[in-house]
C-alpha cells in the first residue's frame, strides 16, 4: 500500500484517540481539581482519574503501530 | 511491610488523665482510638458536676486553641522565616494557660499602635488596586475632563466625583442615573466602565453648587457605593488615577517599614512565643484526646493503638505516677474501630511510601507494595527517559533538590531521591539504547547502542516487544500476589478471579508464541484449554451476571498490559523530540542553534522528569496495585507526632517488646508526621 496512505492511516489512530482522551480529561481534570480544592488528600486519586483516558491513546498507539508493521512491510 | 498494631485499655484515676496524655505524647507511639472522628455525639463529654476538670475536655480546650491563634499570629509576625520551635525541657513544669494568655495579651498591647498600623496598609494595600484599576478605566470615556486639574475644573464650577459601586445586578447606576436626573435634570454628567468582580467604575461631574445636594443623594441607604478615601476624594480623575499610582508605589515600602517595627518590637518576646506556642500547641492535643476518654466520676478509660512492638514501652511510659495505671491489650474481636496503618521500610524504599499512601493506606491484613513499587517505577521511569544525558542531569538535579529543601522538608527530600533512582535508571537505559541528548551522542561522539537505538526504523517492533513484556511480568506479578492475599484470606471467589485471569493470560501468551513461531504448534490445545478454563473461573464467580462480567474481567486484564505500551509512546516522543532539537540546531547558525538546542533539550528534560514519572505512577495504581492492592487505610497519627518541638522533648525510654533489654528511642526521629512512619524500635 502507497506509505503516504498508511501514514495518514497511522497518523488518524493516535490522532483522533488523542482528540478523544484530550476531550474526557478535559472534563475528568476540571473536576478533578474541584475535588482536590476540597480535599487535597484526593490528589493520587485525581491523577489516576485524569491518566485513565490516556489508554485510548496507547491503544491508538497500538493500532498505528500494527499499521506500519503489518501493512508497510 | 506493615507494623503489626494492637489496642491497649489505659485505666486510671481521672485526676491524671492530662499527665497519662502527656507521657504519651513524649513516647510518640500511641494514637487515641477514635482520633480520626469526632467524639459520640459531636462534643466533649460533660465533666459530672463538682468534679474537678484536671484532665477531662471543656472550655480550655476552646481557650486554648484561641490562644494558640494568637500565637501563631504574633510568631508569624515576629519570625516569619523561622519556625524553630520549642518546648521546655525536660523535667521543667509546663506553664499554666493562665500565665500564657498574660504574655501574649503584654505583647498584643506593647504593639497594638503597631499592629493597627500595619493592618490599615495591608488593607490599603489589598483594596487600592482594585480602586485604581477602576478608575484608569473611565479615563479613555471623559479624555478632556480627564485631563482637567483641580483648579481648572473649579473655575468651571464643576465638581468631580468619582465612586465604585459593588453592582454584580447592573442595577444601583441606572437607579443613580435617575435619581440624579430627578434631582438635577439634564445638568450632570455620569459615565460608566464594568470592571472585574461584578463592581461598576462611575465619574459623576455635577456643578459646584450642586455638590452638597449630590453628596446627600449619595449618602442614601438604597445606593451601595464604595467611595474613595479621603485622599483621594473631589479630585480630578487624571489627579486621583496619578495620586493613587503614586501611594500604589510607595505602599510597599511603608509595609515594609510597619513590618520591621512589628518584628523589632516583637523580637525580645520570640523565645517567649515560641514557647507558648509549643506548650499550647501539645496542651490542645491533649484536650483533643481526653475528649475521647470514658470519664467516670473518679476513673477514666482510654483506648488506643500502639505497634505491637511498643506496648512494654507504653507500660513502661507510665510506671512512676502517683496511682498504678492500668494497661491492659484488648483483645482482637474486642477492639473498637479500625486499626491505623504504620509502614516500616527499609531506608531506600522509605520516599516511596508517600506515593503508595498518595493513592490510599494500605489497611491492616492487606500487602504494603513499597518495596515493589521501590523497585519497579524507577525501571519504568529509566524505561521511558532512557537518555545519558538526561538520566545524568535529573540525578544531579534530584540531588542538588536534596541538598538545598531536603533538611527542611520531607517531601522535597523524598521527591529528590525518587528523582536520582530514575535518572539512574535513564542512565542505565541510555547506554542500552545508545542515546545521550537524543542522537547527539551517536553522531557526535559515535555512541554505541548497547542494545538497540529507540530513534532508527527497526526499533518499533523490539520496543513494543520489551515493553509488552515488562507489561506482561508487572501484571502477573500483581496477579500472583492477588491471588496470595485470597488464599490467605480464603476468599473463593478472588481465587477464581485470580487464577482465571492468569490462566487465560498464559493461553494467550502461549498462542502469540505459536502465532510467531516461538511455541511449537502443538502448544494451541493446552492453550485454547487455559483459555476456556480462565474464562469460566472469572465467570462462575460473578453468579448470574458471570457471562457477562467475566469475559470484561478477561479483556480489562489484557488491557492492563497492552497500557504498558505508554512505555514505548512516551519514551519515543522524548527521543523524537531531542532528535527534533538537535536537527533544528544544526540547521541555524552556530549561536541560535545553540540557543534552540538549549530551549528545546530544557524543554525536553523537565517533560521527562514529570511526564514519565506520571505514567510510571499511574501504571502502579491501576494496572499493578488493580489486581491484588487493597488500600483504605488510615496512616497512624500518634500523639506527639504533630507537635513542632521534637528535639526539646525529653526522649522516652522505649523497651520494644520482643527485646530483653532497654533501649533509647531518640524522639528526634521518632515520627515523621502525615506518614505514619515510626522508626525502628532500637535494639541492645
Amino acid at each position: 500500500m502507497e506509505l503516504g496512505l498508511l501514514a495518514i492511516g497511522a497518523g488518524l489512530a493516535v490522532g483522533l484517540a488523542a482528540l478523544a482522551a484530550g476531550i474526557a480529561q478535559a472534563r475528568i481534570g476540571a473536576a478533578a481539581m474541584g475535588a482536590i480544592a476540597e480535599k487535597p488528600e484526593l490528589t493520587g486519586r485525581a491523577i489516576l482519574f485524569v491518566a485513565l483516558p490516556e489508554t485510548t491513546v496507547i491503544l491508538g498507539f497500538a493500532v498505528a503501530a500494527m499499521i506500519i508493521l503489518l501493512l508497510g512491510g | 511491610m506493615l507494623v503489626p498494631m494492637t489496642q491497649l485499655e489505659l485505666l486510671g484515676h481521672r485526676e491524671q488523665l492530662d499527665e497519662v496524655l502527656r507521657r504519651l505524647q513524649q513516647l510518640r507511639a500511641v494514637e487515641v482510638a477514635g482520633a480520626d472522628t469526632p467524639p459520640a455525639g459531636g462534643a466533649p463529654a460533660p465533666a459530672p458536676a463538682g468534679d474537678p476538670p484536671a484532665g477531662g475536655p471543656g472550655p480550655e480546650l476552646r481557650e486554648v486553641a484561641d490562644l494558640l491563634a494568637r500565637v501563631e499570629r504574633l510568631l508569624e509576625l515576629a519570625a516569619p522565616d523561622d519556625p524553630t520551635p520549642q518546648l521546655p525541657p525536660p523535667g521543667t513544669p509546663e506553664p499554666p494557660t493562665s500565665a500564657l494568655a498574660e504574655i501574649v495579651r503584654q505583647q498584643e498591647d506593647r504593639t497594638d499602635g503597631l499592629l493597627t498600623r500595619l493592618e490599615q496598609l495591608r488593607a490599603e494595600g489589598d483594596a487600592l488596586p482594585r480602586s485604581a484599576a477602576s478608575l484608569a478605566a473611565l479615563l479613555p470615556l471623559v479624555p478632556e475632563l480627564a485631563e482637567l486639574s483641580d483648579a481648572e475644573l473649579a473655575d468651571l464650577h464643576l465638581t468631580t466625583i468619582a465612586l465604585v459601586l459593588d453592582d454584580p445586578e447592573g442595577r444601583v447606576a441606572g437607579e443613580l442615573r435617575d435619581q440624579l436626573t430627578d434631582a438635577l435634570g439634564d445638568r450632570f454628567l455620569l459615565v460608566t466602565a464594568a470592571v472585574d468582580g461584578g463592581s461598576v467604575s462611575c465619574l459623576l461631574i455635577v456643578p459646584s453648587a450642586a455638590a452638597a445636594d449630590v453628596e446627600a443623594l449619595l449618602g442614601r441607604d438604597r445606593i451601595a457605593r464604595v467611595t474613595m478615601p479621603e485622599a483621594y476624594a473631589h479630585r480630578s480623575l487624571a489627579s486621583t488615577v496619578t495620586t493613587m499610582q503614586a501611594r500604589l508605589a510607595a505602599l510597599p515600602g511603608e509595609l515594609a517599614q510597619a513590618e520591621a517595627a512589628v518584628r523589632e518590637a516583637l523580637a525580645p518576646a520570640v523565645p517567649a512565643l515560641r514557647l507558648a506556642r509549643g506548650v499550647l500547641a501539645a496542651r490542645a492535643e491533649r484536650r483533643a484526646a481526653a475528649a475521647h476518654a470514658d470519664l467516670g466520676e473518679r476513673t477514666f478509660a482510654l483506648r488506643a493503638w500502639t505497634p505491637r512492638a511498643h506496648v512494654t514501652a507504653v507500660a513502661d511510659a507510665l510506671t512512676g505516677l502517683d496511682r498504678p495505671v492500668v494497661v491492659a491489650e484488648v483483645r482482637a474481636r474486642e477492639r473498637v474501630g479500625t486499626p491505623p496503618t504504620l509502614l516500616r521500610n527499609s531506608r531506600l524504599f522509605r520516599p516511596f511510601e508517600r506515593l503508595v499512601g498518595f493513592l490510599s493506606w494500605p489497611g491492616q491484613g492487606g500487602l504494603d507494595p513499597t518495596g515493589l513499587m521501590a523497585v519497579v517505577l524507577p525501571l519504568l521511569f529509566g524505561i521511558m527517559v532512557g537518555d545519558v544525558g538526561y538520566g545524568v542531569l535529573l540525578v544531579a538535579i534530584g540531588w542538588w533538590a536534596r541538598r538545598r529543601w531536603g533538611r527542611r522538608s520531607q517531601v522535597a527530600d523524598d521527591a529528590g531521591r525518587i528523582l536520582v533512582a530514575g535518572g539512574a535508571w535513564s542512565v542505565v537505559f541510555g547506554a542500552l539504547y545508545g542515546e545521550l541528548f537524543g542522537d547527539l551522542g551517536r553522531y557526535a561522539l559515535g555512541m554505541p547502542a548497547l542494545w538497540f537505538y529507540r530513534g532508527g526504523p527497526d526499533a518499533l517492533t523490539p520496543l513494543l516487544l520489551f515493553v509488552l513484556g515488562v507489561g506482561v511480568a508487572h501484571v502477573v506479578l500483581g496477579l500472583l500476589l492477588g491471588l496470595w492475599t485470597a488464599v490467605r484470606e480464603r476468599h473463593g471467589g478472588h481465587v477464581a478471579e485470580r487464577l482465571g485471569t492468569l490462566l487465560v493470560l498464559c493461553g494467550l501468551f502461549a498462542l502469540a508464541g505459536v502465532a510467531v513461531q516461538a511455541l511449537p504448534g502443538g502448544a494451541v490445545p493446552p492453550a485454547v484449554a487455559a483459555v476456556v478454563v480462565g474464562i469460566v473461573l472469572t465467570s462462575v464467580v460473578h453468579g448470574a451476571l458471570g457471562a457477562l462480567l467475566g469475559p470484561l474481567e478477561v479483556i480489562g486484564a489484557i488491557g492492563n498490559v497492552l497500557s504498558y505500551l505508554r512505555l514505548a509512546a512516551v519514551g519515543l516522543a522524548s527521543v523524537y523530540l531531542a532528535v527534533v532539537a538537535n536537527e533544528l540546531a544544526r540547521q541555524a547558525p552556530l549561536l541560535l542553534g545553540l540557543v534552540i538546542a538549549v530551549f528545546f533539550h530544557a524543554l525536553n528534560l523537565a517533560l521527562a522528569a514529570f511526564s514519565p514519572m506520571v505514567q510510571a505512577l499511574r501504571l502502579h495504581y491501576v494496572e499493578f496495585f488493580g489486581t491484588f492492592y487493597e488500600g483504605g487505610g488510615r496512616a497512624f497519627a500518634p500523639l506527639g507526632a504533630g507537635l513542632p518541638a521534637a528535639a526539646a522533648m525529653a526522649p522516652p525510654t522505649v523497651v520494644p517488646a520482643e527485646v530483653a533489654g532497654p533501649a533509647t528511642v531518640p524522639a528526634q526521629a521518632a515520627t515523621e508526621p502525615g506518614t505514619g512512619v515510626l522508626p525502628e524500635p532500637a535494639r541492645s
